[in-house]
């Protein structure tokens, strides 16, 4: 899976892929061979290249992460696909005439929402499977859902509209 | 004999009493306010009361609160920590009156010192070193020269009627004096309608360096040696060694000498702290007087093995000290630093929150006090010191070293500290040199350059396996703030 690291106003491209005991990673064009360890939910032993790091990992918010290493912890604002695709929207869902559009090709998994229903920022909207792996899709201000375009088990393509919202309340 | 102690504090310095009196096999009394419910020194205490709602006011500077919970459980003392009432004569007065045993010194030695203008006289006429120079304001250019000369140079021109720096002149020569109190003078009247001036000894890239004494109720007092303080930002203390790097074991004598004689002066009893305000040459002047614990006692602890809350324990008993002047002895060197709930980056904004987990640093030569526990708030009613990082080594080198070390290996997840900082301050190459004075970190960490760590492959990887591994769990790549994870409940048991 791919992610954006977000530093000096440049997006920096970093790849995972799942190995039987960590990931290879290619951050920038360089390859890593990662030995990753999960200790717990957020703290985990990385071994790269022999070299050993403990690491903790704790996000407020959406895209921003604290990692927590011995000499000092490091901010890393890291965007996945969705939350590029949610950045683009201008202010995403819930945003005045805004909808939500699938961050990926994949297949829609649960609607968590029905048209005419209010939603607050925050609230799920749609899951989206992709690469085994499940995207909840929230609001991202408080708004009423105007039109459900997917039912669950479509497939739907990378920029596809999801949900289309009416008159937005506030947020975005 | 006392066999239950109240402790009227919270947070870190209450737990440290708690130990100290578990140690002694004496009951404790934990108060609390509504925010400290879940606190770590409710939890350790053999009994535990709530006085009052959050804001200090109403809770932990709650004199009746205080004195009625100790009445009702049966606590014969109080020990009031630092902060908070430690200071207050009233309530040192108040204790005494209703037959409660303050913890500290007499409520006269505490007011005192108190006032800082005549706790000032009072040591000048107890022959303690104040800075030199005149209260009495100067009316002329020639007697500024005359009383330069006595006070010795460079000294400072100060307005009587104000400060903030206005009417104030650093006078390095004699050359200069007669037109910098012109100077000073005409800027004193213009700011604050007063044009008087007085003169004070300029101490130099002054160092904060203080006394510990022990005094009993029996005549005898002594001194355990100095601190080191002068890390400091806006005066509030960060990093404090002892000893002092500056001190001989000559000008430690002399200096314990003053201090005792400044702790007779006023009759005092318990531990308490002489800060004296040192020039680079090892001149003292006496600064003031804290009259309770302090902070940092705990390096004194570490290089002399004394105990200081059992020392305060049993002269509140009426028992006489437990040592000579001449059994105690300096053995080797500790460091302390202090972690503060605060973002560096951002002007050290206090960080109010939750801790999502806490590591304390383990292994040879360290300790650590701390009130900090995972799934803990650091309350926004209270200080953000959250931990005290301490190390010992046998010499200044080592200590240093293994503070870096367990600096490393401390860590507070979910909330802002300081810890890159006292990291950055430990490493710096002129603290390593003992090149210290109370202008170090404005000179050596001016706001522009703050340290930051540069950013590394293994941090960036690191986001990303844990963006992707959250986004796997189907949830978005922020976990609820609520959730409890297994890594915060189970990282370092519940601490």
């Amino acid at each position: 899976m791919r992610f954006w690291i977000i530093r000096d106003e440049r997006q920096i491209p970093v790849e995972l892929e799942e190995r039987p005991e960590g990931y290879t990673a290619v951050l920038d064009g360089v390859t890593y061979e990662v030995g990753c360890a999960r200790i717990l939910d957020g703290l985990y032993s990385l071994l790269m290249g022999g070299e050993s790091y403990e690491v903790a990992v704790h996000s407020h918010e959406p895209g921003s992460y604290d990692v927590h290493m011995y000499d000092g912890v490091r901010h890393v604002d890291l965007l996945s696909p969705l939350d590029l695709v949610l950045r683009s929207q201008h202010g995403g869902p819930g945003a005045h005439g805004g909808s939500v559009r699938a961050p990926m090709p994949g297949k829609v998994v649960k609607v968590l929402v029905e048209e005419g229903q209010s939603v607050l920022k925050g609230q799920g909207l749609v899951v989206v499977e992709a690469m085994k792996m499940q995207n909840e899709l929230q609001a991202s201000g408080d708004a009423v859902v105007q039109h459900v375009r997917v039912r669950e088990g479509d497939s739907v393509e990378s920029g596809a509209e999801l949900v289309t919202f009416g008159g937005a309340l506030e947020g975005g | 004999m006392i066999n239950k102690v109240l402790i009227a504090n919270r947070g870190e310095i209450a737990v440290r009493i708690l130990r100290a009196l578990r140690d002694m096999g004496i009951a404790s009394v934990a108060v609390y306010s509504e925010a400290d419910r879940a606190a770590r020194h409710v939890r350790l205490a053999d009994e535990a009361y709530c006085i009052g709602p959050p804001p200090s006011a109403q809770s932990y500077l709650n004199m009746d609160a205080i004195l009625s919970t100790a009445k009702a459980c049966g606590a014969q003392a109080i020990h009031p920590g630092y902060g908070f009432l430690s200071e207050n004569p009233l309530f040192a007065e108040r204790c005494e009156k209703e037959g409660v045993i303050f913890v500290g010194p007499p409520a006269g030695a505490i007011r005192a010192m108190g006032e800082k203008t005549r706790a000032r006289q009072l040591m000048a006429a107890a022959g303690v070193p104040v800075v030199p120079g005149t209260l009495v304001p100067l009316d002329s250019p020639e007697a500024a020269e005359e009383a330069a000369k006595t006070a010795g140079y460079p000294v400072m021109l100060k307005a009587a009627a104000g400060g903030g720096g206005k009417g104030m002149r650093l006078v390095e020569s004699r050359a200069q004096i007669a037109s910098a109190f012109r100077d000073a003078s005409s800027e004193a009247l213009k700011a604050f309608g007063d044009g008087s001036v007085y003169l004070e000894r300029a101490v130099v890239r002054p160092r904060h360096i203080e006394m510990q004494i022990l005094a009993d109720g029996h005549g005898n007092c002594i001194y355990l040696g100095e601190r080191e303080c002068s890390i400091q930002r806006r005066h509030q203390k960060v990093v404090e060694e002892a000893p002092s790097p500056l001190v001989t074991p000559v000008m430690r004598a002399s200096m314990g000498e003053v201090a005792v004689r400044a702790a007779r002066a006023v009759g005092y009893q318990s531990a308490g702290t002489i800060e004296f305000l040192v020039d680079q040459s090892g001149e003292f002047f006496f600064m003031e007087m804290n009259t309770r614990l302090q902070v940092e006692h705990a390096v004194t602890e570490m290089v002399t093995g004394i105990d200081l809350v059992r020392e305060q324990i049993r002269i509140a008993e009426g028992a006489p000290l437990s040592l000579r002047q001449e059994d105690v002895t300096i053995m080797g060197w500790a460091m302390e630093c202090r972690i503060y709930a605060e973002d560096p980056q951002r002007n050290f904004l206090p960080c109010p929150g939750t801790i999502h987990a806490v590591r304390l640093p383990e292994g040879p030569n360290v300790r650590v006090d701390s009130a900090a526990f995972t799934r803990g708030e650091i309350s926004m009613f209270y200080d953000p010191m959250v931990a005290k990082v301490i190390t010992w080594g046998s010499g200044r080198d080592a200590c240093a070293a293994t503070m870096n070390r367990a600096l490393m290996e401390f860590q507070i997840v979910g909330t802002h500290t300081n810890r890159d900082f006292l990291l950055a301050i430990v490493n710096h190459p002129a603290f390593r040199a003992g090149a210290l004075d109370t202008g170090f970190i404005p000179r050596h960490f001016s706001g522009a350059s703050m340290p930051v760590s540069s950013p590394v492959a293994a941090a960036d990887i690191a986001a990303a396996i844990y963006a992707y591994e959250s986004s796997r769990k189907g949830t978005s790549t922020a976990p609820p703030q609520s959730a409890p994870s297994a890594w915060r409940r189970a990282m370092m048991g519940d601490r």
